[in-house]
């Protein structure tokens, strides 16, 4: 082999072993890497373990700390619970007894004593569910429970209940409902009242002089069953500055002049209309006035579920004599509830505790049994769960709670245990007597009664006799009620016929409701005019619209309108002749 | 040093002066790892100077010569294998600009141990300054590689200027639009 030959060989072998040499190094290097990353990849491990650990622990110490933060603020709920309890039952008593003293013989002096002292206890009242309102929305625990209601009557009622504090500072109070705004939707009818209240009761306070304006408008969404219902309560009072204005719904601020309250109230609005899914916004000029919209998302509802309640006007209802028992420990609450009752003509039995309560129902019956929640020996709620599971004859009692407790939303609670109503210290006196208006036997026994004075010959006979009975008109409006009768009698004539027609037909298809609704509203037009026999025998047919005789009644009814109407037109012809 | 630059020197000297002659520089330049190098080892920086010396000395080409040849195979090698360094770019200029914030990030990626020298620089309208500075005497391998750059892109920019320092661990390079 030649020199050459011998020396190219020997460099490819070197070469060889270069190539091989290097790629030893480059799996020696390769593995090294690997390890790395195995090394690597278990701190890795280690690491987001230890993290998880961490979180673990952190989320653990933050649930201990939440535990204790809600057993925190469980006791302060309960305490305050109790505490507005505790200051419930003097307040029922100051309250009650001060407006029993009202209607007696006091003079000029102590008549604005007495109603100071009214006003002071319901203020406290109004102050104690602020309080609680507060503590229970921020402990989450304000359910939001809409029911169908009528909110035209609704509104007129809310409104109503501010018209005299309005003309007490000259201010003018105007309602205005568009159009738009549906019949009937459905809404937490407690607390929107209690937004809207707080608005109005704020306006009327804040405006020296001029006008409260309340504006409903409704704006429809794309499906077709809801909207938005819009309430804006507008007034030309003092005005709130810029800078204060993003401050009003904070809890615990305060516009306007010291003294009117623990500025509680436009935070409460706030957190309600939140809790409603809605909102809540003021625009306003200081000097000029303020503009409070409240927007709160609303289903409408197709049923006529028209309450009678909304119906409510200041004036007591009379009420039958009933059969009462009162279980009730407290001997203040016991004095007020008796003159209270004694208001409204009845005489209760009164014992003081659930106990005595049962030993008196097994010797007599009773219309209706308001029990106290809270007695010892046995508690109302005891008392209600055996006089529900006793024999039918004194199962079917019909049971009012009386608590001064609000707390926790008891009304709910109580009514699924079984109660028939709900009352709630202090004791209104129109709330009182509403409740014992809805007592079914006292009802019934009420129409039975009214119905017996009726002679249905006689009612006819005195029509054909051709004269309109004009007693009513003239104790209300005395020489205008003759012209009052001119104004108010077409309207009738038109209205009530073409409703008795749609009456007619309802009870024909055995539409239940529609019967109800349309024979309270002729009766209401009827009432207004002072014909009572037409009154009762709608009321009759309002309150059983299922009735086997409905047909029949309601033919009555078209036949006693059929004799009236000639008799009211020609008095109309007289009316105007002599116009 | 990273094993790149020396598996690719020697890629390079097999390519332009064959097998035997290029085994033959290594043998004669008597590098301590026996030129048996893998891309991702770590090597003295000393053996590519012994293995250049060893070239100029067997194929009697000049030491810029050779290297300017090394920079476009380097360049070639970067199209082939780290298309990463050409993204974003269409001329030199842009390219050079980029070499610390993109291209040494991505080696870094890569090679979290290598050492890099630094490239800064300043634009003042079509005209790049670009200074290199390393712990190493390899300004002139940076000038053939600005010279690869440019060639790469079709010489539409040239360099005006450069200046190499004595130690060659610092240069200062002037570009500019042609």
């Amino acid at each position: 082999m030649s020199d050459d030959l011998k020396q190219q060989l020997a460099l490819a072998n070197a070469r060889a072993e270069r190539l091989k040499k290097a790629r030893h190094e480059a799996e020696k290097l390769l593995e090294e890497k690997s390890r790395e990353l195995f090394a690597a990849n278990q701190q890795l491990e280690e690491i987001q373990q230890n993290l998880q650990q961490d979180i673990q622990q952190a989320t653990y110490e933050l649930e201990v700390t939440n535990a204790r933060l809600q057993s925190a603020l469980d006791g302060k709920s309960a305490f305050l619970g109790q505490m507005s309890h505790e200051v419930r039952t003097p307040l029922n008593a100051i309250i009650g007894l001060s407006e029993i003293l009202l209607g007696t013989r006091l003079d000029e002096a102590q008549h604005d004593y007495m109603s100071t002292i009214n006003n002071g206890a319901k203020s406290m009242i109004v102050l104690i569910d602020d309080l609680l309102d507060i503590t229970k929305i921020e402990a989450g625990r304000v359910d939001i429970c809409p029911e169908p209601v009528d909110v035209h009557d609704l509104l007129r009622n809310i409104n109503g209940m501010f018209e005299l504090s309005a003309k007490q500072k000259d201010l003018q109070l105007d309602l205005q409902i568009d159009n738009t705004v549906p019949g009937t939707i459905s809404i937490d009818v407690g607390r929107y009242t209690q937004i809207i209240n707080n608005l109005i009761s704020n306006a009327i306070k804040n405006t020296p002089q001029g006008r409260v304006f309340v504006q409903v408008g409704f704006r429809a969404s794309a499906d077709d069953d809801g909207g938005v219902l819009i309430t804006k309560v507008v007034d030309t009072g003092i005005g709130i500055e810029a800078t204060q204005l993003e401050r009003i719904f904070g809890a615990y601020e305060q516009i306007g002049r010291p003294g009117q309250g623990a500025g509680l109230g436009l935070s409460i609005c706030r957190q309600l209309c939140e809790l409603m899914n809605g909102e809540i916004s003021c625009e306003s000029i200081p000097g000029r006035g303020s503009i409070f919209s409240v927007k709160l998302p609303v289903r409408t509802s197709t049923s006529r579920d028209l309450q009678a309640s909304t119906e409510a006007t200041a004036s007591l209802p009379s009420l039958p004599p009933l059969r009462i028992l009162v279980a009730e420990d407290n001997p203040t609450n016991q004095k007020v509830l008796t003159a209270q009752l004694a208001q409204l003509g009845q005489t209760p039995d009164m014992v003081e505790n659930g106990a005595e309560a049962m030993e008196k129902i097994a010797q007599s019956e009773y219309d209706v049994v308001i029990l106290d929640i809270q007695m010892p020996v046995m508690t109302g709620e005891e008392t209600l769960q055996a006089i529900r599971d006793s024999a039918p004859s004194i199962s079917t009692h019909y049971c009012i709670a009386l608590t001064a407790s609000t707390y926790q939303n008891q009304e709910a609670r109580l009514l699924r245990l079984g109660f028939d109503a709900f009352l709630s210290k202090p004791l209104d006196l129109q709330v009182l007597a509403e409740a014992l208006m809805n007592v079914p036997e006292s009802l019934s026994m009420s129409l039975a009664e009214e119905s017996s004075f009726i002679d249905w010959d006689n009612v006819v006979e005195t029509l054909e006799e051709g004269a309109f009975d004009f007693t009513y008109l003239k104790t209300q409006f005395g020489e205008a009620h003759r012209a009052i009768f001119a104004e108010i009698a077409p309207s009738f004539l038109q209205h009530s016929y073409r409703e008795l027609e749609q009456l007619i037909a309802h009870a024909q298809a055995s539409e239940i409701e529609k019967i109800s609704a349309r024979s309270h509203s002729i009766k209401g037009a009827a009432s207004s005019l002072g014909l009572n026999d037409l009154a009762n025998i709608l009321l009759r047919i309002e309150n059983k619209p299922a009735a086997e005789d409905v047909v029949a009644k309601v033919t009555e009814v078209k036949i006693y309108m059929d004799q009236l109407k000639p008799i009211m037109e020609r008095e109309l012809a007289q009316c105007v002749s002599e116009g | 040093m990273k094993g790149i630059i020396l598996t690719e020197f020697v890629e390079f000297l097999e390519q332009t002066v064959g097998e035997n002659t290029a085994q033959k520089i290594i043998d004669d330049s008597q590098v301590a790892s026996e030129g048996a190098y893998s891309r991702v080892g770590q090597y003295d920086y000393h053996e590519l100077i012994q293995l250049l010396t060893q070239s100029v000395a067997e194929t009697e080409q000049q030491a810029e010569v050779l290297l300017q040849g090394f920079a476009d195979h380097m360049f070639k090698v970067f199209k082939r294998d780290y298309q990463v360094f050409f993204e974003g770019t269409d001329n030199a200029i842009s390219m050079l600009i980029q070499i610390d914030n993109h291209i040494h990030v991505e080696v870094q990626k890569l090679y979290p141990d290598a050492e890099l020298p630094k490239f800064d620089y300043t634009l003042q309208g079509s005209q790049l300054t670009l200074r290199y500075q390393s712990p190493r005497p390899f300004a002139q391998v940076a000038y053939a590689l600005v010279g690869a750059c440019l060639k790469y892109f079709g010489d539409k920019e040239k360099l005006i200027s450069s200046e190499l320092s004595q130690d060659l661990k610092s240069a200062t390079f002037v570009v500019a639009t042609a």
